[in-house]
């Protein structure tokens, strides 16, 4: 059970985290999180193109997603010693 | 060199419209500084009280996405049948009732999706869907096969002839560059039907590819054509 509500717990505080950057509308979260809740944050990332929400939200998330990727890459560059 | 400014050049353009930093401050910190120190130690573009809250909040999702991520790493979505697939697509597409939506899952060799996007939109009775720009979508990915999906606003779950003609033209094209179209999902309502499953869906006829706009005109008004003509033929 405690195993279960962990990763719950996680992707709630993500979530919760996300929606503050993000500053979408009620209905633009509301949609985002019943998407991150059937098929998890990581396909939402490859599926904004698909949601229900204004474009220039999808810009945002398309931004965050740059972001998170870029900084993942340079701390593989900087790990990697280059 | 050129590559490393672009790749900042979109970094900063992305941090800009996260948190209302102005490009010439990030830019100018740049010039002399690694650009991703930007996040670590914002104090360094003189944010405003606003522009360093949002730099905070976004460290702290990043980390906090970080570790859901890993425990999420082993649960890629994965097609492994049309129930797999049709639950997916329903809970994209379920319950749109005034327009149709045409989608695309490029996939790995495992069946696991690598990007899922929309092809088409249009009106209640209308989309027209560009085979060129799957094409290209396809390439990018370098994916090994691709599922369709869209929806009947009207809620049928039948493929009509020109869901099928549709799904023929595509296979046509992706059959040379050995990229499977492995199913075609039709959702209605919340509901969903698979052309694999029903054994409709077009596979090694070979026409001459046809890049041409497809129209998704009155799809189900022609769908109840096409069951009537069954109907004819049978009697």
């Amino acid at each position: 059970m405690t195993r279960q509500l962990i990763p719950n717990l996680e992707q709630e505080k993500v979530i919760e985290l996300m929606c503050e950057v993000l500053e979408l509308s009620d209905r633009s979260e509301q949609n985002v999180i019943e998407v991150i809740e059937k098929v998890g944050i990581e396909a939402l990332f490859n599926s904004v193109d698909v949601l229900e929400i204004e474009e220039d939200e999808k810009d945002r998330i398309k931004a965050l997603k740059e972001v998170i990727e870029t900084k993942a890459k340079s701390i593989a560059l900087m790990e990697g010693g280059l | 060199m050129a590559t490393h400014e672009n790749h900042s050049d979109s970094f900063f353009q992305s941090l800009n419209k996260l948190t209302g930093i102005p490009m010439s401050k990030l830019k100018s910190y740049a010039k002399e500084n690694n650009p991703f120190n930007v996040l670590e130690h914002p104090g360094v573009v003189e944010p405003s009280e606003r522009q360093l809250d949002k730099i905070n909040k976004l460290n702290e999702f990043i980390a906090s996405y970080n570790v859901l991520k890993l425990n999420q790493e082993n649960e890629k979505i994965t097609f492994k049948s049309p129930d797999d697939a049709g639950k997916y697509f329903a809970s994209l597409l379920g319950g749109v009732k005034d327009k149709e939506r045409f989608l695309v899952a490029f996939l790995d060799n495992s069946n696991s999706i690598i990007e899922l996007k929309t092809v088409s939109q249009g009106s209640t009775n209308m989309a027209v869907v560009y085979p060129r720009d799957i094409l290209k979508m396809a390439l990018a990915n370098d994916c090994s096969s691709i599922l369709l999906s869209h929806n009947h606003p009207g809620g049928s779950l039948k493929a009509s002839r020109e869901d099928i003609a549709l799904t023929q033209r595509i296979v046509d094209i992706f059959k040379p560059l050995n990229i499977n179209v492995i199913d075609h999902i039709i959702v209605g309502g919340y509901s969903y039907s698979s052309m694999a499953e029903q054994g409709v869906l077009p596979g090694d006829k070979m026409d001459v590819a046809n890049y041409d706009p497809i129209e998704l005109t009155d799809a189900e008004e022609k769908q109840v054509e096409f069951a009537s003509l069954d109907e004819e033929m049978e009697l």
